[in-house]
């Protein structure tokens, strides 16, 4: 092997280690916190502002819904975009193009699909069940390179919506059709799962930079 | 021609130059993550990890979770060191296309 041939093997093996190391949170502790306390002030106020002024229907519920799932996810994009530049990456980093290929085709059939449902009548928890599961899917596809914690969130989404299924085949609900009901599972599904999320990897981020300006001992 | 004997020893080996090229992509690694990601035996990770200590490229902490762990990072002679490295392989790289 020449010294050009030996070279390239060098880069090429330290690239590939650097990119299967480098982690990319998709979503960020700010932003869960952000999604979470939204999404119970948002179930309040269709309860009980917005109930007096648009039609109780599946597809109020789903417009309702979908335009604070935009204002998440345009404040998602600033925070990290404010991220990228403090430490000098490019707004659309490798990892932010790789999260967003990556969530998109699940976002859009969840997104789709529940449209449909809405469209159809379809109770409000049916949406509910299907954008757990399409959002669970979303933070699974990102596996490759997301910590820990944002996997752990995926597969809870995804087990909340397989027991919100089973509750909906078994008529578990006393009222189905109501908008309140779905407006109460969102608050314990997105509600709660992104809160506990966001503050988890609040404080595990606190620890590490404590960790990364503690002593060394040495071994 | 570039001489290859520039090229930090310590570094130039397989093993260690992975474990390097891992702590320069994340700023925190744990000896049990860096034996999953490496395939190492336990053995084998800590004979590369102690060399690289001693050389100064690498420093340990140690947190108490159910158990003790240790954790690795870079050392600002590390970070330094890597970067020289890489940096003659993109020479050695360049002069070559010329």
């Amino acid at each position: 092997m020449n010294q050009e041939q030996w070279a390239q093997e060098q880069l090429i093996t330290i690239r590939s280690l650097m990119e299967r190391a480098s982690l990319y949170r998709a979503i960020s502790s700010p932003t869960a916190l952000f999604a979470g306390a939204l999404t119970l002030v948002g179930s309040y106020l269709f309860n009980h502002g917005f109930s007096s002024l648009i039609p109780e229907s599946p597809l109020s519920f789903y417009l309702f819904w979908f335009c604070l799932f935009l204002v998440i996810s345009v404040f998602n994009i600033i925070y990290l975009g404010c991220e990228n530049r403090r430490l000098g990456t490019p707004l659309l980093s490798r990892g932010m193009r790789s999260a967003v290929t990556d969530f998109l085709p699940s976002m859009l059939t969840g997104g789709i699909l529940s449209f449909l449902a809405a469209y159809e009548g379809f109770e409000p928890m049916t949406m509910v069940f299907l954008w757990c599961v399409f959002y669970g899917l979303a933070l699974l596809s990102t596996r490759n390179y997301a910590p820990r914690s944002l996997l752990i969130l995926g597969w809870s989404f995804l087990l909340v919506g397989m027991i919100l299924a089973c509750l909906i085949s078994f008529g578990l609900f006393n009222n189905p059709q109501s908008t309140r009901s779905g407006n109460l599972l969102m608050v314990l599904s997105f509600g709660l799962l992104h809160i506990t999320y966001g503050a988890s990897t609040w404080l595990t981020n606190r620890r590490e930079v404590a960790l990364r300006n503690a002593p060394i001992i040495e071994m | 021609m570039i001489n290859l004997d520039k090229l930090d020893k310590v570094i130039h080996e397989k093993g260690r130059l992975a474990i390097m090229s891992l702590l320069a992509a994340r700023p925190t690694w744990s000896f049990q993550d860096l034996k999953t990601e490496l395939n190492f035996s336990d053995g084998n990770l800590l004979s590369h990890l102690r060399t690289l200590q001693s050389s100064g490229y690498i420093a340990s902490t140690k947190e108490m979770h159910d158990r003790p762990q240790t954790n690795y990072s870079l050392t600002p002679l590390g970070g330094e060191t890597f970067e020289d490295y890489l940096g003659t392989i993109e020479e050695l790289l360049k002069l070559n296309k010329h």
